[in-house]
C-alpha cells in the first residue's frame, strides 16, 4: 500500500492549496487584466494592440514551463518510480496544450496589425507550433484509458517522449538569437527589460496570476487521476474478493 | 506607413486576444474542477460503500 | 538503490545525447531556417537573380522615395554592414517605417534592386509608453550606428 501513503499526504495539502491558488489567481488576473486593458497607456509605436502583452507572454511561459515541469516529472517517474510524478505529467498535459494553443492564437492576433500577417514560418512560430503537437501526442499517449492500463500513472514510453520532447524548449527559447526571425528579440533577459517600466507592471501580475491559475488546474487534475485510480484500485480488489 | 498603428480598429484585435484567453481558459478550469468533483465523489461514495462491510476483507487501507 | 542510479544515469546519458543531437541539428540548420538574408549576406553572393527569397533590415533614413504612379515606393534597407534598394508596389503596414525593420519577400533584380511583393514590418523588442517616443528613436539611432 506504498503507493497510497504519498498521494495521501499530498492530497491533505493539495485539497486546502486548491482553493487558494484558484482564488489569488483569479484576483490578480482581475486587476491584472483591468490595469493592463485600462490604466496603462497605449505602446508608442503599436498603440492599443500592445495590450496584448498581457495575455500573449503569460500563455507562452505556460506553455514552455508546463513541457518543462512535464519533463522533469517525467524523469522522477522513470529514475525514482514516484507515482505522484507521473500524475502530475499527466496533469499539466491539458493546461500546457492550452497555454500553448493560446500564445500561438494571440501572437497571431498581434501580427496581423503589426507584422501585416496572421501567420509566418519563422523559427520562434515553427517552434512554438512544434511544442502543441508535442502536446497532442503526449496526451494522445496517457489520457484516459490508456492511463488506466498504466496503473494511473506514467507509463515508461510516455515519460521518455518527455524527456525528449524536451529538447524543443531551449530551440523556442533561443530561436529568436540563433535564427534571423520576424519575431522580436526577448525584450527581458538576465540584464534587464526593454520593456518601459510603466508597460511592465501589469505583465507582472498577469504572469503570476495565470502561473497561479494554472497550478490550481494542475491540482484538480492531480487530484481527478488520484480519485480515479482509488476507484480503480478499489474496484479491483472487490472483484478479487468475490472470486475468492 | 507612419510607423505607428493608430485608428480604433486596434480594439477589436485586442478584445479578440482578451476574449479568447478568457474563454480558453474559463473551459479548462471548468471541465478539469467539475471531472475532479465527479471523481472525488465517485471515490468517497465506493470507500463509504467498502466501509459498512460489504467485503469479507474490509478496508486494508 | 543500484538500479535507481543506474536509471538515472542512464536516463541523463540519454537525455545529453538527444540534448547534443539538438544543438548539432539546430546549428546546421542555421541557414536553412533563417527566416530571411542581411543585406550582408546578400552583398557576399547569397543570393541568385530571379529566385524568390526574403530580405530582411532596416529602412535606412531618409531613403523612402515615392514614385510618381503614387503606389510604388523604393527604399534603402540596411544592416549597418550593406545596404539594398528595394522597390515595392503595394501597401506596407502601419509600422513600416523609415529607422524600423521590416521583412521583403521577393526576388534581386540583375541591377542590384530587390523587387518585393510583399513587406512585413517587424518590430523591436521596445515597449515604450507614448511620451517617451523620442527618447525611443534617440536609442534606436544609437543601436543603429554601433
Amino acid at each position: 500500500m506504498h503507493a497510497y501513503a504519498n498521494p495521501t499526504r499530498f492530497l491533505a495539502i493539495a485539497k486546502p492549496l486548491t482553493p487558494w491558488l484558484l482564488g489569488v489567481g483569479l484576483l490578480l488576473l482581475l486587476v491584472g487584466g483591468w490595469a493592463g486593458l485600462m490604466l496603462v497607456p497605449g505602446e508608442a509605436k503599436q498603440g492599443e494592440t500592445a495590450r496584448i502583452l498581457y495575455v500573449h507572454v503569460p500563455s507562452a511561459w505556460l506553455g514552455m514551463g508546463g513541457w518543462t515541469s512535464l519533463a522533469i516529472a517525467g524523469l522522477v517517474q522513470l529514475v525514482w518510480r514516484h507515482p505522484l510524478a507521473g500524475i502530475a505529467a499527466r496533469a499539466i498535459a491539458v493546461p500546457g496544450m492550452m497555454f500553448t494553443a493560446l500564445c500561438l492564437a494571440t501572437g497571431s492576433i498581434w501580427g496581423r496589425p503589426t507584422w501585416g500577417t496572421w501567420w509566418e514560418w519563422d523559427g520562434r512560430m515553427t517552434s512554438m507550433l512544434v511544442l502543441l503537437f508535442l502536446y497532442a501526442g503526449f496526451i494522445a499517449l496517457t489520457n484516459g484509458d490508456e492511463g488506466q492500463k498504466q496503473g494511473g500513472t506514467l507509463s515508461r514510453g510516455a515519460a521518455i517522449y518527455a524527456l525528449v520532447g524536451a529538447i524543443n524548449i531551449p530551440i523556442i527559447n533561443r530561436s529568436v538569437v540563433w535564427w534571423n526571425s520576424l519575431h522580436q528579440g526577448p525584450s527581458i533577459t538576465l540584464r534587464g527589460s526593454s520593456i518601459d517600466g510603466a508597460l511592465l507592471w501589469p505583465l507582472g501580475l498577469t504572469v503570476l496570476g495565470f502561473s497561479l491559475l494554472f497550478g490550481a488546474i494542475v491540482l484538480m487534475r492531480m487530484r481527478r487521476i488520484i480519485a480515479d485510480n482509488r476507484v480503480a484500485a478499489r474496484l479491483r480488489r472487490l472483484a478479487d474478493d468475490e472470486g475468492n | 506607413m507612419t510607423g505607428v498603428i493608430s485608428g480604433s480598429g486596434q480594439w477589436a484585435y485586442v478584445a479578440a486576444a482578451y476574449g479568447l484567453t478568457a474563454l480558453l481558459t474559463g473551459i479548462v478550469l471548468w471541465t478539469s474542477w467539475s471531472a475532479m468533483k465527479k471523481a472525488e465523489r465517485r471515490s468517497d461514495a465506493l470507500r463509504a460503500n467498502n466501509r459498512r462491510g460489504e467485503t469479507p476483507r474490509g478496508d486494508r487501507k | 538503490m543500484k538500479a535507481k542510479h543506474q536509471r538515472l544515469i542512464l536516463a541523463l546519458l540519454a537525455l545529453g545525447g538527444v540534448a547534443g543531437a539538438g544543438v548539432l541539428g539546430a546549428s546546421a540548420l542555421r541557414d536553412e531556417a533563417a527566416y530571411f538574408r542581411t543585406p550582408e549576406e546578400i552583398e557576399a553572393g547569397k543570393a541568385v537573380v530571379g529566385e524568390p527569397m526574403r530580405l530582411g533590415g532596416m529602412v535606412a533614413a531618409n531613403s523612402i522615395k515615392r514614385q510618381s504612379d503614387g503606389i510604388t515606393i523604393v527604399f534603402v534597407a540596411t544592416d549597418g554592414k550593406a545596404s539594398i534598394p528595394v522597390q515595392f508596389t503595394g501597401i506596407v503596414p502601419d509600422l513600416f517605417a523609415e529607422n524600423s525593420g521590416m521583412v521583403a519577400d521577393g526576388r534581386m533584380r540583375a541591377d542590384g534592386t530587390f523587387v518585393a511583393d510583399k513587406i512585413l514590418a517587424k518590430h523591436d523588442e521596445k515597449y515604450m509608453p507614448p511620451q517617451m517616443e523620442g527618447m525611443d528613436k534617440a536609442v534606436a539611432k544609437a543601436a543603429a550606428k554601433t
